[in-house]
């Protein structure tokens, strides 16, 4: 069972501007409310509809107190609007600063249960050769995805 | 009858002395002392659980704690996303007993809202012992959406950001000495426009990007400055919400 880990605050409803990020286990949870377990408000979600979400398969909605996840299909990359194109300089800094929210998640959180995911998608930033992707290109989050590479940083 | 005055020999700290009428000592010991200067003995700016154990001659803390801030929007159609809300702070003056030995834990930021137009996440809460609490910011909204609202206290001193309004929040946003550290690449030579001279919807000075403060909310995602936009294509990507700053804290002891 995982879990959607909300603020929590007298008279403050669930919404998804109050939403601390998603959990997959019991420890996670722990990793973010530190052991003051009551600053935090959980919502239990299946295992699958984490791991969808982890890898942005589906985007989170949550209105009025409800969730809902909803398929988030990628798009082949001939079919990526011009207008969302990046230039290689761009490309760059996105992909170093994707890259440094994974690296300080690894070093800040080394017993999440998704550190292994963590690990492979620095890798491969790491060892994405971006002299050889012709230019203008899609952002890094799709890059990734296409590779299965992707970590969402709200499940982390 | 004379009085017979004997000599008090000996060293004695903080003595308390005894005076006659005519102004000679006539008794002294070893005295208590009083409280000492506040001294800061401890600072932290990352998230995490750990244990504070206070000074052995401690007996009084004062301890500033900042919720973590949530992560700004994303943008959209080069627009920007919503400022995360910065996180709760709050002054706790707490008389402590010998051995002094408390965990405390500091809220991770949020992340940003990815493009296009999503929420930032809320940051996560930041709390000392077992009752002071400050809790993290809402993440702001995608572009057209709202700042993030700022966090709230739990059995403050005295609150310096405590669910204000995030218009207020900015106007209270306190540099305490600790609370920020130096800026590091990744914020000071990202090539977009505005985010360097930008936290929350207010427009600062290339300078001022020196520091960043612990708690403080992300900043909307925007798009790409001029340079960077391909000719001919219309082209104008939206971006990332920044993530919000992780909670911290600054402790001050009476040993000085």
């Amino acid at each position: 069972m995982a879990y959607l880990v909300f603020k929590n605050e007298e008279g403050l409803t669930r919404s998804d501007q109050t939403l601390i990020r998603a959990a997959k286990t019991d420890e996670d949870v722990q990793i973010i409310h530190g052991g003051k377990s009551d600053t935090v408000n959980t919502v239990e979600i299946t295992d699958a509809e984490y791991d969808a979400y982890l890898k942005s398969d589906v985007t989170l909605t949550i209105t009025a107190d409800s969730y809902s996840f909803e398929n988030n299909p990628l798009p082949a990359e001939s079919d990526v609007n011009e207008t969302e194109l990046l230039t290689k300089e761009s490309f760059e800094a996105d992909l170093q600063e994707y890259k440094q929210a994974l690296t300080s998640v690894f070093h800040k959180r080394s017993t999440h249960s998704q550190i292994g995911k963590v690990t492979s998608a620095i890798d491969f930033l790491t060892n994405l050769d971006t002299s050889s992707i012709s230019y203008p290109t899609e952002n890094i989050d799709n890059k990734c995805r296409r590779a299965d590479k992707y970590v969402n940083l709200h499940c982390i | 009858m004379p009085r017979i005055i004997k000599p008090a020999s000996g060293t004695f700290t903080t003595a308390d002395i005894t005076v006659d009428s005519s102004g000679r000592i006539i008794a002294a010991s070893t005295g208590t002392a009083g409280g000492g200067n506040m001294v800061r003995t401890f600072n932290k700016a990352e998230d995490g659980t750990t244990t504070f154990t206070a000074q052995p001659g401690s007996s009084k803390i004062h301890v500033y704690l900042k919720g973590a801030g949530g992560g700004g929007g994303g943008g959209q159609g080069g627009q920007f996303g919503m400022a995360g809300g910065h996180g709760a702070f709050g002054f706790f003056n707490i008389p402590v007993s010998q051995p002094y030995s408390v965990p405390f834990t500091l809220g991770a930021g949020g992340a940003g809202g990815g493009p296009p137009n999503s929420t930032g996440q809320a940051g996560a809460a930041s709390s000392f012992n077992t009752n002071l609490v400050a809790n993290g910011g809402n993440g702001g909204g995608g572009t057209g959406g709202s700042n993030g609202t700022p966090g709230t206290l739990q059995n403050e001193t005295y609150a310096f950001i405590d669910g204000n309004t995030f218009d207020d929040s900015q106007k209270k946003l306190f540099t305490f000495e600790g609370m920020a550290m130096q800026d590091d690449d990744v914020y000071s030579n990202t090539v977009f426009q505005n985010n360097v001279y930008r936290i929350g919807p207010t427009y600062l000075n290339p300078g001022d990007l020196r520091m960043r403060v612990g708690g403080t909310g992300g900043v909307g995602g925007n798009a790409p400055n001029n340079d960077y936009i391909i000719p001919g294509t219309g082209s104008n990507p939206a971006r990332h919400g920044k993530p919000g700053y992780d909670g911290s804290l600054v402790i001050y002891e009476d040993i000085g």
